[in-house]
């Protein structure tokens, strides 16, 4: 009954409006927390990587550093194995982000011509995949017997095509004007020069996910490694991380420090600065990626 | 007429000569790394040896499954997949969906925009990252958690080495590592709704949070029912990798899953055609779990995966 008498009166008005502002204190509340939450643990690690070795033992660092230091990077420098197992990370990402990218691109634009007669045989094939896998014994066992264990390739040819990316990616080319490739194939084009020409110029959005997810997909990698490589000087970053942080292997590393005091409190400092310098590059690169997420998202999630 | 059909097939071929060569080391790739290891899974019935090679090794019939079906492990690996993915379906799955609703109500873009770019950046952290922050925090000697308990004069608790708070301390970094990714879908899903059917709510003098549970919700309940589907089609696929950085001894009666007792077994102790067999009933189960989420999702909803 009452709804039928409003009429937008100043007076009702601020009723309304005070409700809807304890709405909006509380969703404010809510996401800001949110957004706390998830930022909390950098603050913190950034903020103990900077701060003397001797207060992170303390564990007096909350959220600002305690007697601004460098120590955590001195130490750091020094370690070599950081820095040749950082080399490796930068060179498995490269590569294998490079390969991901050509072969991803060159198999999702002749699975979106719908006059190519192996698209649906091909397209069911990798379908299958997404469902379906080998498991991990046999995967190592192929990877073994062709010889790949403890080779750096390990890291590249089993990941060389993400299945998921490769449907994202033919989705978003069959969505393009097909007139601008049929056009181009009738005055003689051949198929390279249409994906290099043609379609490539106009994916940069696709190119842009790509890159980001196959990226830090290499980035990030740990268990493949594990799984494959056994030399030390092969080893990515995250297998050094797992050694000092998961498994607290305060002998992998030498902080030379005189007592073992000094050892332990170099060791935990350490920990702090190869963790910045491990996110650190993600955290500054990805933010420019972002405004292309939604719409690689969107279109796999269209299509699967 | 068949070989008609041949050769119409073998000149499009040659027609499209280029786009063959350009699907061709697709083809080669699928096959060696995803077909030729479900062919090996054959090893699961054989007493597998290296010098006699899959071609030369034993056949041992279903051996290999009675084994893992009488030990002990099987129940206890199983039990807890199932457990631990129920535990991070129902608590993972609500999170991100209201989330991306309280965020839409948000209307400084600026505030949005960066709350995103934080709650995102967790997602592209190697999981290590995240065990290891996990570690330094629950350190039972000096992480920040433990000593809040300690000055409130509790005792403090080895996180790590505690069989009962494994899961949730799985669960929970998961969603705190993922809430935010997560949320994209279903943000997007809100940010397409007509505006008209919120200017007519609000003209018929519904709040927020009316509108929120009677038009953004339904409208987006198509992507949220899809969602759920792959999830529990996906759902033996716990994340192992993370499962095995996390757990020790201690916590094996909680904390180990089909993954990564084959990891285990099959790996680290090369009992090859023993890790296949349990990794091959893995698959099955899975496969079971996709067909029959997909055959409900098509009875109910009319979306189908496939």
């Amino acid at each position: 009954m009452e709804q039928h008498n409003v009429n937008h009166t100043p007076q009702k008005r601020p009723g309304i409006k005070k409700r809807g502002r304890v709405g909006s204190i509380f969703i404010y509340i809510v996401v800001l927390l949110a957004g706390a939450i998830t930022l909390y643990p950098f603050i913190y690690v950034v903020a103990n990587s900077f701060s003397s070795p001797m207060a992170v033992l303390r564990r007096e660092v909350v959220f600002l550093p305690v007697d601004f230091s460098v120590k955590s990077y001195e130490i750091l420098l020094n370690q070599k194995d950081v820095w040749l197992s950082y080399y490796n990370t930068i060179w498995y990402t490269v590569v294998g982000t490079a390969a991901n990218i050509l072969l991803t691109v060159l198999a999702a634009y002749p699975l979106s011509v719908k006059r190519f007669c192996l698209r649906r045989p091909v397209s069911m094939m990798i379908v299958i995949t997404l469902f379906v896998s080998g498991g991990m014994v046999p995967s190592y066992m192929v990877v073994k017997s062709l010889g790949m264990l403890d080779t750096p390739w390990a890291l590249i040819f089993p990941t060389a095509i993400s299945a998921y990316n490769l449907i994202v990616t033919r989705s978003f080319f069959e969505s393009l004007p097909q007139e601008l490739m049929e056009s181009a194939y009738l005055d003689g084009a051949n198929d390279f020069t249409i994906l290099f020409r043609i379609i490539l110029p106009v994916s940069k959005a696709i190119l842009a996910v790509l890159v980001i997810f196959y990226a830090v997909f290499h980035w990030n990698e740990y268990f493949n490694p594990m799984l494959y490589l056994k030399s030390r000087e092969l080893k990515p970053i995250t297998l050094y991380l797992r050694d000092i942080l998961v498994a607290n292997q305060q002998s992998t590393v030498s902080t030379g420090g005189n007592t073992s005091l000094e050892q332990k409190f170099l060791f935990e400092a350490l920990k702090f600065s190869t963790i910045v310098i491990t996110v650190l590059p993600i955290t500054v690169i990805y933010p420019f990626f972002q405004k292309h997420f939604v719409q690689g998202v969107m279109i796999g999630s269209v299509k699967s | 007429m068949t070989k008609r059909h041949g050769s119409a097939f073998i000149k499009s071929l040659k027609r499209d000569k280029y786009l063959v060569m350009m699907v061709l080391p697709c083809i080669a790739f699928f096959v060696i790394f995803h077909f030729i290891p479900m062919f090996w899974n054959i090893i699961a019935f054989q007493k597998y040896n290296i010098r006699g090679g899959i071609f030369e090794s034993t056949w041992v019939g279903l051996s290999n499954f009675e084994r893992f079906f009488a030990s002990p492990n099987a129940a206890r690996v199983i039990g807890n997949t199932f457990i631990i993915s129920f535990m991070d379906l129902i608590m993972g799955f609500p999170v991100p969906i209201i989330f991306a609703l309280f965020l839409s109500e948000i209307k400084n873009k600026y505030v949005k925009r960066t709350i995103q770019t934080f709650t995102y950046l967790p997602h592209f952290i190697s999981v290590v990252v995240v065990v290891g922050m996990m570690k330094i925090f629950l350190s039972p000697t000096d992480g920040i958690v433990n000593n809040i308990i300690t000055s409130l004069g509790g005792s403090p608790i080895d996180f790590f080495s505690t069989a009962g708070v494994f899961r949730w301390l799985y669960v929970l970094s998961n969603i705190w590592q993922n809430f935010g990714w997560d949320s994209i879908i279903y943000f997007a899903a809100v940010a397409g709704i007509n505006p008209e059917l919120y200017e007519a709510a609000e003209v018929d003098g519904a709040g927020r949070w009316t509108k929120m549970f009677h038009i953004s919700l339904p409208s987006i309940s198509p992507t949220i029912i899809t969602l759920l589907i792959m999830r529990i089609g996906w759902l033996l696929s716990v994340g192992f990798e993370k499962i095995i950085l996390m757990y020790n001894e201690a916590t094996y009666q909680t904390a180990d899953v089909i993954s990564s007792y084959v990891f285990r077994v099959g790996i680290l102790n090369a009992d090859f055609s023993y890790g296949t067999a349990i990794g091959l009933f893995n698959s099955l189960v899975s496969i079971i779990l996709i067909a029959g989420a997909n055959f409900i999702s098509k009875r109910l909803s009319d979306t189908s995966l496939f």
